[in-house]
């Protein structure tokens, strides 16, 4: 059909759900008031490994409500892997009989108000016999460890290997760079920390939370107190950020629930920055010890790895303690065309708080990993950084191409995206301007990083990643009504993404609806279809294609009663912000106000056979399901200042192939906070463990987050090579930008010092401390 | 992260501030509230009473005379910030932009940064280094204490319990030229090394000032540099971590190790001493 | 007069142009008499430490962190709230600025970016440079943003009022 409906893909619109957060009208669990609702306060593990020998609770004043782990023992959230031999412990709702990390929760208070349920917190006295603190992943597994689970072998999750049959054969005789490669724990950290307000009214469970998977928490809180699905809502409204944080079953919000069904009132806990840094999962904790190996020309040939993530106390649902090794293993050899693979993953117990999903998943050491292996192998043949990738990338005529890890790449635009940063940032002129800068005694350094971001993987990933519950596909129905309104209900969330605009851009472009008669409604288990939610950078794709699929269909329908009703032949028909009218017929349509009260109101005027219903549900899973991949170069330019160690970003760029963008707009705007937070994982952020398991980094004090002169101006540019095998043409995106900084910024620190000497940056965050003990032993090399 | 209960006093005046505080040993002083506040609000802070002195009249502004400069405690660091200095007095406005964010600074204040004593804050250092001298009220009477001998340790000053702080009194000396300079990792956090530095003419003959924050659990003044700045030898010659060593007892924390801040601190002392020059 | 730890104390101040009058506990903090007293929601409590600028109004003409303040302290203040920006429910200059800006993501720093944004164009003239723009909100973080399209949205707003 020949169409002149105005396009919506592609289109920078404003978000159409701005208005509601610029007012203070957004609904954050915080902002409900329920009548009688009471305020709940946890008491927390001061020690990281320790026996309860008692819990007195007798100074609590009257009238606040007081629950332990023993009442509740039978519920805990369990996350077991399907792979053989992985080792299982339920997270309890409260601690029972032990406490494995500080910050675990230990026992519940209910009073009036916040002031007072904290008061009464401090009233309880727990009396603990310290047990030996497991803190690094050295002492987990050292053979004469006490098990952190009593029950367990060792305090190994379960060790993962993989080698590809041709490895021996590839890396024979082959020149090597070797590095231990590591990342600081850090976590993703939303403005808005957790929060839940439960009630149990009518026989049901109402459970608000602020989460990004309302119907998996609504399967964990239904499995632990054993009911069935119905009886539980979850209901998520505006989320303050979520960044993965908030991508897992928490044992608060099952106490939450029971508090509230025992007490008859609502319960409401709104965690504080304090818990937050302590209760809420970790991330990011990698180590890698890692070879890549190549041949005199620079040819890379094969890579090996030993992937170490702590992965904490417990196994989180519904991501279980193999997501970061599995995702590692996979993702590893990069965006680069060699066949000789072999890796060994190693998540380890610790008596850390328990560790989940932050933007990007094991990519970010990743590509941290692979990146410092190619600076480094680019160092000892002589090359130039950007030719030494060139040469190894995976070639256009490749695809799709099939990784030694597994992984499928759809399409991408590697070559292209180094030709354009080259010329968008004059890479040679400038190249030169720094090497002359060092001349004269400035430490100014380029840096960068290509990488493949998976991202929609479905349900053939996770089915290979061995969780429990596989995340394949995503629901939407779409449903027009008699006024010619459409909304979108989507299993999915946003908390932050935009999904709000995006999806109505996408599946109302279909239909011709300008936006605003579009209204998307997620974050509620009463009203849209099970699903897994918004995380992995899958939301547009997934819920994406599903509302596309039901917009068709609808269109189709449509079509059929407008012909009918216009005496028209369907070829002859498009839709228009008007309505649908005739090819060259102007003013002979019908609006869509019309045609949806006809459809629903004047059943006796439709064709023979249509039902007067506008309604159409679709699931989708991008096939085959290993994936979209976003490909995407960064470069940046740092200047050391050698008096101190300050690191001073000067500049960033991206270019970036997500394939058909919906909303540029919002592209750009989920990449500039990506690379922030990467910016932040490069320089600022980490988790600091004592020798006895304190976590001291539990205020924004000594926990630094990126601010307005931490991160540059951020330039972007983008390529968009349509993904072959999802609707639309559309790849994810969400989590791109937090994947490439720390390598982009460990190598711009290397070249800034390479005239002193040459250091390998194989750390992050980088702090300035590190940064001065680099510029000494780059002097000492001379 | 809520306050614990405690009882709440705004009195008129300063007497009556006084007496409340010599009449119950676990009250404490609001002002700004900004070091306040936050240490309540971790539960660090238990005070039985607290004693709001932020509408007592007298104690907000700055009086400047040739000689001399009195601050009122109640002066918030913002009104110190944008006040027009003369270029001797620059540390001063250098080194309170450097205290948090634009909303701390609208309402944190002089005396509250000196009573709470931070040895990593800019104020103190500041003080000492322009030989300021403090003025304290209590019941029993005021007395005026030089700022180097006001900061005794780690949040600990020599004010007693039942005294408040009133005012700072800056003197303006001859041929008076300041310096300051600080690193922290972000802007508005607290230093890992900071240096605030003063010299001028007593009588004819040079003085100097040479301090350091964020290296001791006070401000330290380092006396090698000190005297090579009043000899006019080569003072950068006796800039060195290793001579800091001897003049402070840095620890090691998060932020960085004791002997990073000694090879930050040494930085800060030259960069402050070239500050200094360079406006001269 | 004393207010025991367990009592009450009147507090009246004037919100969005409004007199407002509550007893309150003496730590109640200006935060949560906002929030829980008042019914406005619209300031976030991101730390209730100081750090993160979520809580931001403007007191008496400047901006303050909210959960830094003792509600009793500001006993015949003036206050403005994000809720105090709108007018008749229309966005304000520069509140539209943040959304053609795309200058929010979660929305949950955004009011206390828009009170820094507020006092910082109440206290300055003309166009800003994004260095003057960075400084005066750098005592507010934004997690999603990468603070590009907010530094976007008040330069654009600083740029509109000199015109």
């Amino acid at each position: 059909m020949t169409t002149t409906q105005p396009r919506l893909v592609g289109a920078r619109v404003a978000r159409v759900e701005d208005p509601r957060f610029l007012k203070g009208e957004a609904r954050y669990i915080a902002n409900i008031v329920l009548a009688g609702m009471r305020h709940a306060r946890f008491v927390r593990s001061p020690l990281a490994h320790a026996r309860i020998l008692s819990i007195d609770t007798s100074a609590v004043p009257e009238g606040v409500a007081v629950f332990t782990g023993d009442e509740w023992a039978e519920f805990g959230i369990e996350c077991t892997s399907r792979y053989e031999g992985f080792q299982p412990a339920a997270m309890p709702i409260l601690a029972v009989g032990k406490v494995r990390y500080v910050g675990e929760p230990v026992v519940m208070v209910i009073a009036d108000d916040p002031y007072l349920a904290e008061d009464a917190a401090e009233a309880v006295m727990v009396d603990y016999d310290p047990l030996p603190a497991l803190t690094t992943i050295d002492e987990a597994l050292a053979g004469d460890a006490p098990l952190i689970h009593e029950h367990w072998e060792t305090n190994l999750y379960v060790p993962r290997t993989y080698s590809s049959p041709d490895y021996d054969e590839q890396t024979k005789d082959m020149l090597s760079v070797s590095g231990r490669l590591s990342h600081s724990r850090h976590s993703g950290v939303p403005m808005e920390g957790r929060a839940v307000l439960a009630e149990f009214t009518a026989g049901r469970f109402k459970v608000h939370t602020a989460t990004q998977i309302p119907h998996l928490v609504r399967t964990a809180v239904a499995t632990a107190m054993g009911l069935a699905e119905r009886e539980v809502q979850i209901v998520s409204p505006d989320v303050g950020g979520g960044f993965g944080v908030k991508a897992q079953a928490y044992p608060e919000e099952v106490a939450c629930a029971l508090a509230a069904k025992a007490l008859r009132v609502p319960v409401k806990w709104i965690e504080d920055r304090r818990e937050h840094f302590m209760a809420s999962h970790h991330s990011r904790e990698h180590t890698h010890q890692a070879s890549l190996h190549f041949t005199e020309e620079g040819k890379i040939k094969g890579l090996a790895a030993e992937l170490y993530v702590d992965m904490g106390a417990y196994s989180v649902f519904p991501w279980t303690a193999t997501m970061d090794t599995g995702m590692a293993m996979g993702i590893l050899p990069g965006p680069y065309r060699f066949t000789g693979y072999k890796v060994d993953g190693f998540p380890t117990c610790t008596n850390k708080t328990p560790y989940g999903a932050y933007r990007g998943v094991s990519r970010p050491a990743a590509c941290f990993t692979i990146e410092r292996l190619v600076d480094w192998m680019a160092r000892d043949r002589g090359l130039d950084r950007l030719e030494a990738r060139r040469m190894n990338l995976v070639r256009q005529e490749d695809y799709p191409w099939t990784n030694p890890g597994g992984l499928v790449y759809d399409g991408g635009s590697l070559d292209e995206s180094i030709d354009v940063m080259k010329e968008w940032i004059g890479y040679d002129g400038l190249v030169e301007s720094l090497r002359n800068d060092r001349k004269q005694g400035k430490l100014r350094g380029l840096g960068m990083a290509i990488f493949t971001e998976q991202s929609a993987h479905t349900t053939e990933e996770f089915k290979k990643r061995g969780v429990p519950i596989v995340f394949g596909y995503e629901t939407a129905t779409l449903r027009l009504d008699p006024t010619g309104h459409l909304t979108i209900a989507a299993s999915i969330h946003s908390h932050g993404q935009g999904l709000e605009t995006t999806l109505a851009q996408f599946a109302g472009e279909t239909l011709g609806m300008p936006m605003d008669r579009v209204k998307v409604v997620f974050g509620d288990t009463d009203q849209v279809s099970y699903g897994a939610g918004t995380f992995a950078s899958r939301s547009a794709v997934l819920a994406g294609g599903a509302a596309r699929l039901a917009a068709t269909e609808l269109r189709e329908k449509l079509t059929r009663i407008a012909a009918y009703l216009l005496e028209a032949a369907e070829a002859d028909l498009v839709f228009s912000e008007d309505g649908i009218e005739v090819v060259g017929s102007p003013g002979s349509g019908i609006s869509m106000a019309e045609l949806c009260r006809i459809t629903y109101q004047r059943p006796d005027l439709l064709p023979e056979g249509e039902l007067p219903t506008l309604e159409s549900t679709k699931t989708y899973d991008a096939a085959p399901g290993t994936g979209t991949y976003t490909n995407a170069l960064h470069m940046g330019v740092v200047e050391i200042d050698e008096g101190t160690g300050g690191i001073d970003l000067q500049n960033y760029w991206v270019v970036e192939d997500c394939g058909v963008m919906i909303n540029p707009l919002v592209v750009e705007g989920q990449i500039h906070g990506g690379v922030a937070q990467g910016i932040g994982t490069a320089l600022l952020e980490e988790m600091i463990y004592d020798e006895n398991g304190q976590l001291l980094t539990t205020t924004y004090m000594d926990y630094l987050l990126p601010t307005a002169e931490d991160v540059p101006f951020i330039g972007t540019r983008h390529l968009e090579t349509p993904s072959p095998f999802t609707e639309g043409g559309i790849k994810g995106m969400g989590e791109g930008g937090a994947i490439a900084p720390a390598a982009v910024i460990a190598g711009a620190v290397e070249e800034a010092l390479s005239d002193l000497g040459q250091v390998y940056v194989s750390r992050v965050p980088l702090t300035p401390e590190q940064v001065l003990n680099h510029i000494a032993e780059a002097r000492s090399l001379q | 992260m809520k306050p614990p209960p405690f009882a709440y006093v705004r009195p008129a005046n300063l007497d009556e501030a006084a007496l409340e505080l010599q009449s119950d040993d676990g009250a404490t002083v609001l002002a700004g509230g900004q070091s306040l506040v936050p240490m309540l609000n971790l539960r660090i802070a238990r005070p039985t009473t607290v004693v709001d002195i932020s509408r007592i009249p007298g104690l907000q502004g700055i009086e400047m005379t040739p000689e001399s400069v009195a601050i009122g405690a109640l002066t918030t660091h913002s009104a110190i910030e944008t006040y027009d200095w003369p270029t001797s007095l620059a540390a001063l406005p250098v080194g309170t932009s450097h205290i948090g964010y634009p909303a701390i600074r609208h309402r944190g204040t002089l005396g509250g940064s000196l009573a709470h004593a931070d040895p990593a804050a800019e104020l103190p250092s500041l003080m000492v280094a322009l030989d300021a001298t403090i003025d304290l009220h209590s019941a029993g009477g005021t007395r005026t204490v030089a700022a180097d001998q006001f900061f005794i340790g780690y949040y600990s000053t020599a004010r007693n319990h039942d005294e408040l702080l009133t005012a700072v009194n800056l003197p303006v000396s001859p041929g008076l030229r300041t310096g300051f300079a600080e690193f922290s990792r972000r802007t508005g956090d607290f230093a890992i090394a900071l240096a605030a530095t003063a010299t001028w003419t007593e009588a004819g003959s040079p003085r100097a000032r040479v301090v350091v924050g964020g290296l001791d659990v006070r401000p330290r003044r380092i006396g090698a540099v000190e005297e090579a700045l009043v000899e006019g030898g080569d003072w950068r010659e006796v800039c060195t971590p290793e001579v800091l060593a001897a003049f402070t007892e840095p620890s090691d924390d998060i932020h960085g190790s004791a002997d990073y801040r000694l090879r930050l601190g040494a930085e800060m002392v030259r960069r402050a001493i070239t500050q200094m020059e360079g406006d001269g | 007069m004393k207010t025991a730890a367990d009592g009450t104390i009147s507090v009246s101040v004037t919100v969005n142009g409004t007199n407002r009058s509550a007893d309150v506990s003496p730590r109640t903090l200006l935060s949560d008499f906002l929030r829980d007293y008042l019914g406005l929601m619209g300031t976030n409590v991101g730390c209730e430490h100081g750090y993160c600028g979520a809580c931001n109004v403007i007191v008496d003409g400047q901006t303050a962190r909210s959960c830094l303040i003792l509600t009793p302290s500001v006993e015949g203040s003036e206050i403005t709230t994000v809720e105090g920006l709108a007018s008749n429910g229309d966005l304000s200059p520069l509140q539209q600025a943040f959304q053609q800006a795309h200058g929010l993501q979660c929305g949950f720093c955004t009011p206390g970016f828009l009170m820094t944004a507020t006092g910082l164009l109440e206290s300055t003239r003309g166009a800003l440079s994004d260095g003057e723009i960075r400084s005066a909100i750098s005592g507010n973080i934004c997690r999603c943003t990468g603070y590009v399209h907010i530094v976007d949205a008040i330069r654009s707003a600083s740029e509109a009022r000199s015109e």
